[in-house]
């Protein structure tokens, strides 16, 4: 049923974009975890009125399915991009290039929700007595934090994290409703002369597949890494 | 040096230290006594503002500050000088014991790596335990990991250091080697403000005994005085109800 000639097409096609969807993934995943680490001690330190106008933030963005997030941000850049052009008097069509910043933005807004709360179960998992030991050795907040708190947080939350990561990664393929050609639009792209539709997908899934293998494994390898301070519990 | 005048601080509606005053000279060791709930620890924390106490006066050394109005800076300094061992350790669990050590050497005190190895290996061996340098805490017994936070305060040679219950939350077999440590770390001339039930450290190592009750200092006096003429009949109370615990303890 599968055509190996229009499969390898459709495979080539779709590898060809695999740094596209990476870099949109890892750069949200950047984006978020910052963000969502501020918002997760902003929100454990309850800063009244910022945790408050985070919280319904927060909720909002969980509550719209990620499609349409993806296209209110590119209803709302193309508005007022053109407005942005014309009050400039710039000769500036819409590129792809700049989408994929539009699409980053849109996956920032779907994952950060989860992301920051992945973080903040992450925080609240350790216990008090770690930063009462910084403040006592003389360490300032921030110094307890960066070489005590984060170093523990980082190893709680790998696990999480990576189902984070990989959501992330699945969601890449739904930038093309902006569209952003990625890895699934790729392989489509490559089988409309053909009709190879079905080696288009397949293609397409073979290279998620992949890639959530490799990711799961550094996760893994991680993991073993940040273990090694509880090998025992006494 | 240090002193506290006049301490107050409330948990809601809750007062538990109601101007209770203490005074620590230099190189002395000053244990306290009370019942469960009397503010000991709420009293050690106030002092590196783990707490914040709501009002009175603390003097460490030449710095002296009013709790109701001290700057965060003032609080970052008063914490250099003043060091603390917690009652269930807090070693650093990410951290080995040589690096729990180290840690704060070289981030507080801005020593050289080289340099704080060496007076952490030092602080080390002087608790015994050149032999778990590379171990994490949760490779220590409680013993061990005790052992380590009184290192980990030696080594940054605080003018003062604070003691909340060290041995309480310790099986009784390994109390004795913390409370040998500690006894060293007393005939060194450190200063030490010690939160304790075990009468027989007070009796030998304290040049002090303050009996605390309800937010306020009760009594206070020598070893001597404390333990065989108690004035105040709360302190008596204490005594001997501690001591009647320690014979059953004994006995089982
Ligand atoms: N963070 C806190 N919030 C509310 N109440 C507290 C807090 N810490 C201590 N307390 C209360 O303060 C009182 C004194 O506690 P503490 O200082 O721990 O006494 P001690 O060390 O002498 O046993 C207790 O009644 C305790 O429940
Ligand atoms: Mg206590």
């Amino acid at each position: 049923m599968i055509q190996e000639k229009y499969f390898m097409i459709c495979l080539q096609a779709a590898i060809s974009k695999i740094p596209r969807n990476l870099l949109m993934c890892f750069v949200t995943l950047g984006i978020c975890v910052v963000l969502g680490m501020l918002a997760a001690l902003l929100r454990t330190y309850r800063l009244p009125v910022i945790s408050k106008l985070l919280d319904v933030f927060i909720a909002l963005c969980k509550a719209f399915p990620a499609n349409l997030i993806l296209l209110i941000c590119i209803m709302v850049y193309t508005y007022k991009f053109n407005d942005f052009a014309a009050f400039f008097h710039l000769k500036m069509s819409i590129r792809d290039v700049n989408l994929i910043y539009i699409a980053v933005i849109g996956l920032t807004i779907v994952s950060f929700p989860g992301i920051s709360e992945v973080l903040r179960s992450g925080l609240i998992a350790i216990p008090r007595g770690q930063f009462e030991a910084g403040y006592a050795v003389g360490m300032t907040a921030f110094q307890t934090f960066r070489d005590i708190i984060f170093p523990q947080m980082f190893r709680v939350v790998i696990p999480p994290l990576t189902n984070s990561i990989l959501s992330l990664l699945k969601m890449t393929a739904l930038v093309n409703v902006m569209g952003v050609s990625d890895i699934l639009k790729s392989a489509t792209d490559a089988a409309t002369e053909s009709y190879a539709y079905l080696e288009a997908y397949t293609a397409a899934a073979l290279v998620f597949w992949v890639l959530g293998i490799v990711i799961e494994q550094i996760s893994k390898m991680l993991e073993k890494y940040f273990a090694k301070s509880v090998k025992q519990i006494a | 040096m240090i002193e506290i005048k006049n301490i107050y601080k409330s948990f809601d509606k809750l007062k538990v230290l109601t101007g209770a005053s203490i005074k620590v000279e230099p190189h002395q060791v000053v244990v306290v006594l009370g019942p469960s709930g009397s503010g000991k620890t709420t009293m050690l924390r106030c002092i590196n503002f783990l707490e914040r106490a709501d009002s009175g006066e603390l003097t460490v050394g030449d710095m002296t500050v009013d709790f109701a109005k001290v700057k965060k800076k003032e609080i970052h300094e008063i914490r250099k000088k003043v060091g603390f061992v917690f009652q269930n350790y807090n070693l650093f669990a990410n951290k080995t014991a040589l690096q729990n050590v180290m840690h704060g050497l070289i981030v507080v005190k801005k020593m050289s790596k080289e340099e704080a190895r060496k007076k952490a290996e030092d602080a080390l061996a002087w608790v015994r335990l050149s032999d778990k340098v590379d171990y994490y805490p949760s490779q220590l017994s409680g013993g061990q990991q005790q052992r380590v936070g009184i290192a980990r305060a030696i080594a940054l040679e605080p003018e003062i250091i604070l003691f909340d219950e060290p041995t309480s939350a310790l099986d009784p077999e390994l109390i004795e080697e913390t409370l040998e440590v500690m006894k060293n770390v007393a005939k060194r001339g450190i200063t030490m403000l010690v939160v304790t039930h075990e009468l027989s450290f007070a009796q030998d190592i304290a040049d002090k005994v303050i009996f605390m009750d309800g937010g306020v200092v009760i009594e206070e006096g020598t070893p001597d005085e404390i333990f065989n003429n108690p004035k105040e009949e709360r302190t008596k109370q204490f005594l001997s109800r501690i001591i009647a615990a320690k014979s059953f303890d004994a006995g089982k």
